[in-house]
């Protein structure tokens, strides 16, 4: 998973998206779904792609990149699709269409806007408990996928993997998996009482400003009313 | 385990909605029994659990075609409530970043809702009657067992096509209709599908068993011996995370 290359991007991102407000780009995503939920034409659903592919190279995210981890939706898409290429290519496509622009709007969003901002919008909507274990899932899994990273290579400079051996490499999986549920669940421990501390009281992201409106929001919002008009006028 | 791949845009808004309802209704249950105890105390523990099944799910294993959840696991040291929590939480981050559609959401947090209730639940009844390890073992395959049947449901029901539900390298080539014309004509589908499932040297339904059966196996064993781990280690933390949930 590329979480960490995804957050790198949405943190370090210059474009105009990365600039507006998250209230305006989960609009645009909003649209982008619904649009992904109505549309039956192949030319639909390709224009709302192309416009998404010009979004990508006007804020400057690597469009290849991109286009990679678009690869997993598109493979599940083509699966459900073939059965229908018999009777309809045109149907075929659709689904395909409909699958990668769905996961396309959702990385736009995803790599123009940091995870907490997401997460304080959610704030509105999830009760507190969901979206700030949220928070401390993404400052967590960082922390966490090094240390499984470090001792994944510790195993190996150790001997502890052996390719003709599964039950061995089971055995050691399952005891690093252990040592990284301890650690973990000692940091959580360690994280509530700093929190604490701080006066962490149930709710982090109360003051979050998701809502301002800025001058680079008229790009998403127009880019939600063109989809909305091109699905349903056309 | 039972991850259940759709994309968005092949599920009926009917289904996906009504998911997403009945998920998040149990997601507000779950906070609501939380809220009783000491809520603050398990934000960062939820959060916690939550990066562990992403990161679990991270972890290659070779050439077998599925990833590991150790969603029974999480039941286990975290109780049915912060558990559920914690699946809706993986489920909607995977969704942001296109491993599975962010309208399946609700449907993939049922799923592996019941595998972890269903895992809790199972566990904390047999482990009083046998061995933990034993307990935690079969609680695994029962409840992975119960989560596969519901998941094949869940795409039998929707009508989507039975090969989402297969383990993912699969082989997919196939021509099926467009026109959903009958159950006769569905079912013939399912079995094309099925017999182009290949895994080493099975095809068909024997394949699709096999990586099932192989993907079970697997889970229950890692979990297993990550508990044998615990209880050597550090068996304070199953004892104590038990009792917290059960209260």
């Amino acid at each position: 998973m590329d979480i960490a290359y995804i957050d790198q991007l949405a943190n370090n991102g210059d474009g105009c998206l990365h600039k507006a407000s998250v209230i305006s780009k989960v609009l645009m995503t909003i649209s982008i779904i619904a649009a992904v939920v109505v549309s039956t034409r192949i030319y639909q659903l390709l224009s709302v792609f192309i416009m998404l592919i010009i979004l990508t190279r006007i804020n400057q995210l690597p469009l290849r990149k991109i286009l990679h981890f678009m690869l997993y939706p598109a493979f599940f898409s083509m699966v459900f699709a073939l059965m229908y290429f018999r009777y309809s290519f045109e149907a075929g496509v659709v689904i395909i269409l409909k699958a990668v622009v769905a996961a396309k709007g959702m990385l736009l969003l995803i790599t123009t806007t940091p995870y907490p901002q997401i997460f304080g919008m959610l704030n509105r909507f999830l009760p507190s408990m969901v979206t700030d274990a949220m928070l401390f899932t993404y400052r967590i899994f960082f922390i966490l996928l090094e240390k499984i990273r470090k001792s994944l290579i510790m195993i190996r400079l150790r001997g502890g993997f052996r390719p003709s051996n599964i039950i061995f490499n089971v055995k050691n999986l399952a005891a690093v998996i252990g040592i990284i549920f301890i650690n973990a669940f000692d940091m959580s421990d360690r994280m509530y009482h700093i929190y604490a501390l701080r006066g962490y009281s149930g709710n982090m992201m109360s003051n979050f400003k998701w809502y301002h409106f800025k001058r680079n929001d008229y790009m998403p919002i127009a880019v939600a009313i063109i989809i909305i008009a091109m699905v349903v006028i056309f | 385990m039972s991850h259940l791949h759709l994309v968005d845009g092949v599920i009926a808004p009917i289904w996906w909605i009504l998911g997403y309802i009945i998920a998040l209704g149990i997601l507000g249950f779950a906070v609501m029994r939380v809220k009783t105890t000491q809520m603050h105390k398990k934000v960062p523990f939820v959060g916690v659990v939550s990066a562990l099944m992403l990161i679990t799910m991270s972890i290659p294993l070779g050439f077998l075609p599925f990833h590991l959840n150790l969603t029974v696991l999480v039941g286990i040291l975290a109780g049915p409530w912060l558990g559920f929590i914690a699946v809706f939480i993986v489920n909607v981050i995977l969704a942001f970043i296109g491993h599975g559609g962010i309208t399946v959401v609700g449907i993939n947090t049922l799923i592996i809702g019941l595998e972890l209730i269903v895992g809790y639940l199972l566990y904390k009844t047999l482990s009083t009657r046998i061995k933990q390890v034993t307990a935690v073992a079969a609680a695994v395959v029962i409840a992975l067992l119960i989560s596969t049947t519901f998941m094949f449901g869940v795409v039998i029901a929707t009508d989507t096509g039975i090969e989402h539900a297969l383990p993912h390298s699969c082989n997919h080539d196939h021509d099926d209709g467009y026109e959903q014309t009958g159950q006769k004509e569905q079912l013939d589908d399912w079995e094309q599908h099925l017999e182009e499932v290949h895994f080493l040297a099975f095809t068909g339904w024997s394949a699709v068993f096999i990586i099932l059966l192989l993907g079970i196996a697997l889970e229950a064993f890692v979990t297993a011996l990550i508990i044998k781990f615990f209880m050597k280690v550090r068996p304070d933390m199953i004892n104590s995370v038990n009792i917290s949930s059960r209260q």
